[in-house]
């Protein structure tokens, strides 16, 4: 993978400074948004925030939350889940660096503003090979750093409902590959009414958020190694996702 | 083996992976894997490990980059077995 470019650096560097200072501004509403205007709520919340603080501390080295995809709001509502807000003002290199979309993050100043307050680095599925190289390089810089990175291992939003486990990229596989010692933590949450992928959560829902430390290795290299990587934490995911509908839809069928 | 030979081979193995299988009938080397036969990005990784398994090559990640079209690939494969 390519190491970071100087610029890059220093403008990261930048958007954690002033994404810090008006966290206090941004956190707030969005958790205003979603616990009032969408009545959203997320089951045990301490006991999800708990299992966060004890898996983190048991990681020596660079953590990558890793999580299934169902509404274009999902970071938030993981942010929410793991941590009290308050508590990211102390731990800031906990509240995870997302990586959105570019498409969909990028077309009005409102959401460029917010993503860039909201720690994301932007990534163009599919896009010039070079720009993905950059945005990869930014991630694993991010994650020798310390800071916690927040990635969709699936691409996008699943259209099946479930965790894609056949058109899944492997990106997330050369991020791993990328920084050695790399944990990924991994998330499944869904809302009780979330049945397919949409753009918002459905007012009202209450989340269900489960929580699994992986480490994935392989011993192969290149893209081989990291078509392995991904697919390790993508079966993760769809496991959990078993565990899911196991417990909370029995009599369901977790795949379509 | 013959360019003919990679190239029908290259056409066998990215089958699977086009959506747009009418203009694979009439692929050529200019063929763009992603626009022209609507190969998903993700799966090109796929394709090109494909191609490693079927011609016994390594393909590291600055020649796999090269990839865009059927003639890439064809040229790829062919160096990689020099």
């Amino acid at each position: 993978m390519d190491t970071i470019e100087r610029r890059d650096k220093r403008i990261l560097a930048l958007q954690r400074r002033v994404s810090f200072l008006f966290f206090p501004i941004v956190a707030p509403t969005a958790l205003f948004w979603a616990r009032v205007i969408k009545r959203l709520s997320v089951r045990d919340a301490d006991v999800v925030r708990a299992r966060f603080e004890k898996l983190v501390e048991a990681e020596p080295g660079p953590i990558l939350i890793c999580s299934n995809h169902l509404t274009l709001l999902d970071t938030i509502i993981l942010v929410w889940a793991l941590a009290p807000l308050h508590s990211y003002l102390w731990h800031y290199s906990r509240f995870p660096w997302s990586v959105p979309e570019k498409a969909n993050f990028s077309r009005t100043w409102f959401w460029r503003v917010a993503s860039f307050l909201g720690k994301c680095v932007y990534i163009t599925r599919g896009g010039p090979r070079e720009e993905v190289r950059r945005t990869l390089a930014k991630i694993a810089y991010l994650l020798e750093a310390g800071e916690l990175v927040s990635i969709f291992p699936e691409g996008g939003r699943s259209r099946t409902a479930r965790v894609d486990t056949e058109n899944f990229t492997y990106g997330v596989g050369q991020i791993v590959q990328a920084v050695p010692g790399t944990s990924v933590l991994c998330v499944y949450m869904r809302g009780r009414k979330q049945e397919g992928y949409t753009d918002y959560p459905h007012t009202g829902d209450e989340y269900s958020v489960d929580l699994a430390m992986l480490r994935p290795a392989t011993a192969a290299a290149g893209l081989r190694g990291a078509r392995d990587l991904a697919t390790q934490i993508i079966r993760k995911l769809a496991e959990m996702e078993e565990s899911y509908f196991d417990r909370e839809r029995p009599g369901r069928p977790a795949r379509a | 083996m013959e360019h003919q030979e990679t190239f029908d081979k290259v056409i066998g193995i990215i089958k699977p992976f086009v959506k747009n299988t009418d203009k694979l009938a009439n692929a050529d080397e200019n063929t763009r894997l992603l626009e022209d036969l609507g190969v998903n990005s993700a799966r090109l990784v796929d394709i090109v490990l494909a191609f490693e398994d079927e011609f016994d090559i390594a393909i590291d990640d600055e020649a796999a980059d090269r990839v865009r079209t059927l003639g890439d690939a064809v040229t790829v494969i062919r160096e990689q077995q020099q």
